[in-house]
């Protein structure tokens, strides 16, 4: 069973990301060295294994998802999933790579899955690491992996028979004049996601 | 007891603090780079590595600082971090390196500074560079013994052309002309492995059109026979394309030969198509007389077809035949890689 949020739970996380994804952008300007700005459009919570239909009904048109994947340890603890599509995946790499820096015979697909896995680490890290700053937590990361999935693949679950709860967000990155929209899941278990109601109402109850 | 370890590992540990001071500087890095840590530790890193001044260090160890993150700097995509010389005789001038990155917590969980770890892979890379000069030498070696191949059989083809300047027999020259043709679907492939990027694989694609294209060079059909031709393009290795060639080849000598008598018009239609996983199926058809009445393709003695059928066997496919408004040859098979 999932712990489901109210009306005004669900209210106050979308404004704690929002928050935490502003605050997030302006440390990743500083980092990447160029202006980015974050939008969150949409945040929805939903169940592990609904991440695929939805995929599936909000991308129709992807061939297929870069995939950088990172657990977070702390007491806000999980997997983080940052999916970008293949077509966005080429818009960042042309944004922070410059493959004219590296020797001519250099693969250049294992490039861009670095620099996709690079920006992608980073991004997670802005992310997650403020949103657990808002939470009064801080979390520790484990080195990140990167996955390349076809569109009509399922997204990998190691402990696919746990039942989890998911905070999904559709973020568009933009950085100088490029826009690159990709999806950033956060896949908790029961433990945290309890821990994470305890933790909304405590930011509620700082305005109340 | 940590510190003796630190200094006594084979790995270089250097951390730095945010503003890329170096804090530590473990033996290994001493050793290898030449530089006491007395010299280096407290001064700014780039001013002594000035080629990690450079915007992806620059993010990744920011990032560790700020939020945790750690990160992995392969030998393949960098090389090394830090530039040291070697004296082997590998051939390699600078040590290669694989490299991690990470935080470093103090009192509170705060960060306090990154560590960086530098494992000297330059053993590994020298293999690795010599297992590729190998494999590129083999192919070179390959790629020699298809030319000196194709060169022989070219040989062999101008021997019975010349052969066949003397011979006034219609059979007889029809014998030769059949096993130049055959000679000649072989040196084909031999030709365009030697120039192909994989030698062990060929496209179906160019390789049957320039073959149907000399069968009809050589017996000299002119405009009376129309070429239907519809061939996908699919990689075969050479074990199958070789036998594959020679049934093409075989089968439309036949229909060349005996389907239009009289240079009466009418068509001729190949098509190779896969059909499933690994399987690929061979239509020959023509428009023309059809096969003689009561033909049984077991029991035939035709020298051609009893060739097409032992390929077909070498191949493990199957073949049909049919006569319904002209000859119509059915084969299926397997690629061998893929079986």
């Amino acid at each position: 069973m999932t712990p489901s949020l109210n009306e005004l739970e669900l209210d106050a996380l979308k404004e704690m990301m929002n928050i935490g994804f502003g605050r997030a952008a302006g440390e990743l300007s500083d980092i990447l060295g160029t202006q980015v700005a974050l939008a969150v459009p949409q945040i929805e919570v939903m169940r592990f294994d609904e991440i695929d239909k939805y995929l599936f009904s909000t991308m129709k048109e992807e061939t297929g998802y870069n995939v950088i994947r990172q657990f977070f340890i702390g007491n806000f603890e999980g997997r983080s999933l940052l999916l970008l599509p293949y077509s966005q995946g080429k818009l960042f790499f042309s944004c922070f790579c410059d493959s004219l820096e590296y020797d001519s015979g250099i693969d250049i697909d294992l490039l861009e899955k670095e620099t996709l896995l690079e920006i992608g680490n980073i991004i997670i890290g802005a992310c997650v690491g403020k949103i657990a700053e808002l939470l009064k937590d801080r979390v520790k990361f484990s080195p990140p992996s990167f996955i390349r999935i076809k569109a009509d693949q399922i997204l990998p679950d190691e402990n696919a028979g746990e039942e989890k709860f998911v905070l999904s967000f559709k973020t568009v990155f933009q950085f100088e004049h490029q826009n690159v929209s990709g999806y950033l899941f956060l896949i908790i278990d029961y433990g945290t996601a309890k821990w994470l109601k305890d933790a909304i109402s405590d930011f509620l109850g700082q305005y109340q | 007891m940590l510190t003796q370890i630190l200094e006594s590992i084979n790995i270089g540990l250097v951390t730095l603090d945010a503003e890329f001071r170096t804090r530590y500087w473990n033996k290994w890095m001493q050793q290898c780079t030449n530089m006491d840590s007395k010299l280096i530790e407290g001064s700014v890193i780039f001013d002594f590595f000035p080629n990690l001044n450079n915007p992806r260090f620059i993010r990744r160890a920011k990032s560790s600082m700020k939020f945790g993150e750690i990160w992995q700097f392969s030998q393949k995509l960098h090389n090394y971090l830090f530039p040291i010389k070697l004296t082997g005789s590998d051939g390699i001038a600078l040590m290669q390196q694989s490299c991690s990155m990470g935080p470093v917590y103090g009192e509170g969980n705060v960060i306090e500074a990154i560590y960086i770890t530098v494992t000297d892979v330059t053993d590994i890379v020298a293999y690795e560079r010599k297992l590729m000069e190998a494999l590129h030498d083999k192919d070179m070696l390959m790629r020699e013994v298809h030319h000196r191949v194709k060169n022989n059989l070219a040989v062999i083809q101008s021997l019975l052309r010349l052969q066949l300047k003397d011979i006034a027999d219609d059979k007889s020259r029809e014998y030769f002309m059949d096993a130049e043709n055959r000679v000649k679907s072989m040196t084909m492939i031999h030709e365009m492995l030697h120039e192909a990027d994989d030698i062990t694989r060929l496209s179906t694609s160019g390789y049957v059109l320039k073959l149907v294209e000399t069968l009809f060079h050589n017996y000299k059909v002119q405009h009376h026979i129309k070429l239907e031709y519809d061939i996908q393009h699919i990689e075969l290795d050479v074990d199958t394309i070789i036998p594959l060639g020679l049934i093409i080849n075989e089968l439309v000598s036949n229909a060349l030969k005996y389907a239009f008598p009289n240079e009466t018009e009418g068509e001729l239609r190949i098509s190779l198509k896969r059909k499933g996983e690994g399987n690929y199926e061979l239509i020959i058809k023509d428009t023309g007389a059809g096969l003689p009445e009561g033909f049984d393709l077991n029991k035939t003695k035709s020298l051609g077809l009893l060739i097409v059928k032992s390929l077909v066997n070498q191949l493990q496919g199957t073949l049909e035949a049919s006569s319904k408004g002209g000859a119509e040859f059915r084969m299926v098979f397997t690629d061998k890689t893929v079986a």
